[in-house]
């Protein structure tokens, strides 16, 4: 094939294939939280929705029946009273963030507990998401992952792997209580999919830490970390 | 109500709903709900799951709206894309893909009287764009928007290998978008 896309056109065509839908449940969870942590991605994929949006004009209208609205507004009078409303969650991911901000190892684990809701919400997606990222402030790799477990893999997408010449990043998920296990060595723009580690199977899946080192051309070669950790994070409910 | 007012008016409502005014909520639902609903059921051919995504949509509204810009998207497109996403996330979600429809024979439908929420001059630009492409590939194109299948679903529906149906989608993507700049 002559027309392989050029480096720098592989993330818009990736934004395009988001936008169009044409990927897998897991490939959609990586581009969503890469869309929140990657602003120039985010960008790509709402410039591909204004392209592709004309053509929903052709869809003819559909009135809902009366319960729908009553159930929506259930769910947002209960979390807004119950909560202390939106500020209620600000606060707590500014606290979040602070706390992280202020400890070594950036640990981006999101509790989802939505509180209680009187409508029957909709069924989670079984999916766990990701995102690694450097230390505030500091240049680093940007990783969005996702656990799919509707196919039995584990997928990722380096946004960027800024580290310095001659080195590779390595990528590690460390399951809690366990020793770190490789990934493999992550490069930008690539997309991977593993066949769910073992260690990532078990119900403690949720507080596995992500981490990425800086290791020599090629990755570690004990089969343990032996450089700097230079970006971490975990799973959220999706 | 034109295009341009209907912008307007939304985007005031949506610009409401970020400060959690859950009558504007109810005002935007009231402007797109039909629509919405319209686009989820095209993707999931199924009225009650199509409602259930449409109310999870208006939820996402609620917590997303303080997102909306109005200088990156038009308030209809940004409503359309929540609702495809997560109308697409319920799809792949299914323990069993139904099979999906033959892509030809669905997909291609003549653009329809102009509906308000969009601009028939975009609508009109990318017709025209649409038509300057292979019109099998067109037709893949058209397919994976309207039904949110994946690429081994409409390679199947088409009897092509994957690796052919991703060149023919990424070849248009990338001769839409260049000829959408023109």
């Amino acid at each position: 094939m002559t027309d392989i896309p050029a480096p720098q056109d592989e993330d818009d065509i990736a934004a395009a294939e988001h936008v169009l839908g044409v990927n897998s449940l897991g490939e959609r969870a990586v581009a969503e939280v890469r869309r929140d942590h990657d602003r120039a991605f985010d960008d790509a994929v709402m410039a591909w929705e204004t392209r592709l949006a004309p053509l929903a004009g052709d869809i003819a209208p559909v009135e809902p029946s009366a319960a729908v609205w009553p159930r929506v507004e259930a769910r947002i009078v209960t979390r807004t009273s119950l909560l202390g409303g939106v500020n209620f969650w600000r606060g707590a991911t500014a606290a979040s963030l602070a706390l992280a901000a202020a400890s070594l190892a950036v640990i981006l684990i999101v509790p989802d507990a939505p509180p209680p809701t009187p409508a029957r919400p909709a069924a989670p997606l079984p999916i766990l998401t990701g995102f690694i990222k450097p230390k505030p402030g500091e240049a680093g790799p940007l990783v969005a992952a996702a656990l799919d477990r509707t196919r039995g893999e584990l997928i990722f997408t380096a946004a960027s792997v800024e580290i310095e010449t001659g080195k590779s990043a390595e990528l590690w998920v460390i399951p809690a209580g366990q020793k770190p296990q490789s990934l493999g060595v992550i490069e930008a723009g690539q997309e991977r999919r593993l066949p769910l580690p073992a260690a990532l199977t078990g119900p403690g899946q949720g507080t596995s830490i992500l981490a990425i080192t800086v290791e020599q051309m090629g990755g570690s070669p004990t089969g343990d970390p032996m450089g700097p950790v230079v970006a971490t994070g975990g799973f959220m409910a999706s | 109500m034109t295009a341009d007012l209907e912008r307007a008016a939304l985007t005031r409502a949506l610009s409401r709903v970020a400060a959690r005014d859950a009558v504007a909520l109810r005002e935007v639902y009231r402007r797109t709900s039909a629509k919405l609903l319209g686009v989820v059921l095209r993707i999931l051919h199924d009225r009650q799951e199509a409602e259930d995504v449409l109310q999870e949509v208006y939820i996402t509204v609620w917590n997303k709206a303080d997102r909306f810009d109005a200088e990156r998207a038009s308030p209809i497109t940004w409503l359309v894309s929540i609702a495809r996403n997560r109308a697409i996330d319920r799809l792949r979600a299914r323990r069993s893909t139904a099979p999906i429809e033959a892509a030809a024979a669905v997909a291609d439908p003549a653009p329809s009287a102009q509906m308000a929420l969009e601009a028939a001059s975009d609508r009109a630009r990318l017709e025209s764009c649409l038509d300057q492409l292979e019109p099998q590939h067109a037709s893949a194109v058209r397919t994976a928007f309207f039904q949110g299948v994946t690429y081994e679903a409409l390679a199947h529906s088409l009897s092509v290998p994957v690796g052919t149906m991703k060149t023919w989608i990424r070849r248009s993507l990338i001769s839409l978008r260049g000829c959408l700049q023109s």
